[in-house]
């Protein structure tokens, strides 16, 4: 049974590309120094955007969709319409650094209704495009992907990623050829409806045991990404 | 999986010394902790490292994690063979795996890394 007693869960303001990365990498730094107790981040996005783990090839910037590193790793993730949060704790042993998270995030998706399950089979997709693959530890609904996610592990901290698919991506995100619709589901097309950031965020703060707080995270100008 | 003739850090990188050069890799606990491995970016030859400062990232299908060099020196040769194929880190970690090759700065900071009984013992081997 995972505890979440101590863990703070804020949910900020929509944010521009750079600035959702580098507010990600700030709450890293504040609980590496103890100025923050481990912390879910959830947020949104204020321009299409793609982010990603430094292994890939990315297309250039441009088109209005802003293009930026990611600290965790893994493959390129289409921002805009999604859910994302990011979670700075103790680093675990090997999958104990996931499983707790995404069930945690499996268990708020089934409490707004999605009948969602974390993938436990072999990756299936390319994985350089994260919905349009499935990997353990993503969440899904019915084999499509409704939630990936990633990480970075430092020697005295953790920080997990996530994107939960709201809706779909901006169309310029779309012909980026950076969605799959067989392989990926949206909260808005299984429910029917929009579902907001805030209704997310209660559901998880019910699993967690945890009251949302609306908290911005200010940012330094510069870190790891530059 | 613990080679008695090598010293091990607490961040799981082992060094083996060969005169006042060590050669630098990931021990079996960490590869098989972080799984197939995909991507190893490291610093460039020439480059100064500071004992317990991060010195690259190596990244499997689902986790970053950062790599801390276990001594003080400068970076003379980084293994271009395990960076264009990061599977020889999973396959070879105390061999064709290696990491990188550093010249030590302080061949005393040597006592503070594991022995491979201690090392095992901090693992829970």
């Amino acid at each position: 049974m995972a505890d979440w007693r101590g863990y703070r869960l804020l949910v900020d303001e929509a944010g521009g590309a750079r600035k959702n990365m580098a507010r990600d990498e700030a709450l890293l730094e504040a609980y590496r120094r103890g100025e923050m107790p481990p912390t879910w981040r959830l947020y949104t996005w204020r321009e299409p955007a793609i982010t990603y783990g430094r292994r890939f090839r990315v297309p250039p910037e441009g088109g209005g969709v802003a293009v930026v590193p990611r600290l965790s790793g893994g493959g390129l993730v289409p921002h805009g319409a999604d859910f994302t949060y990011c979670l700075v704790r103790e680093r675990r042993s090997g999958a104990d650094n996931y499983e707790d998270v995404v069930e945690a995030v499996a268990e708020a998706l089934r409490g707004l209704g999605v009948e969602a399950a974390v993938w436990r089979g072999a990756p299936a997709g390319a994985a350089e495009r994260c919905f349009a693959s499935l990997a353990p530890y993503d969440v899904h609904w019915r084999g499509r992907k409704i939630a990936g996610c990633a990480q970075r592990r430092l020697r005295d901290a953790l920080l997990h990623h996530g994107s939960i698919a709201a809706a779909e991506p901006p169309p310029a995100l779309r012909r980026l050829g950076l969605w799959e619709e067989p392989r990926s589901a949206t909260l808005a097309e299984i429910l029917g409806r929009t579902v907001t950031v805030e209704e997310f965020a209660a559901a998880l703060g019910e699993v967690l045991g945890v009251e949302p707080e609306n908290q911005k995270v200010v940012a330094p100008v510069a870190g790891r990404l530059g | 999986m613990y080679p008695e003739e090598l010293k091990y850090s607490e961040s799981h990188e082992w060094a083996r010394v060969e005169d006042n050069v060590v050669a630098v890799g990931l021990t079996h606990h960490a590869q098989s902790e972080l799984g197939d491995m995909v991507y190893l970016e490291l610093p460039p030859e020439g480059t100064e490292v500071t004992a317990g400062g991060e010195f690259g990232v190596v990244e499997s299908v689902k986790a970053a994690s950062d790599l801390y060099a276990p001594l003080s020196g400068k970076i003379v040769e980084v293994n271009q063979g395990a960076a264009d194929d990061p599977a020889l880190v999973n396959r070879d970690c105390y061999g064709e795996g290696w990491l990188v090759k550093i010249e030590l700065k302080d061949p005393s900071e040597l006592e503070n890394l594991k022995t491979a009984a201690e090392y095992q013992e901090f693992i829970g081997a």
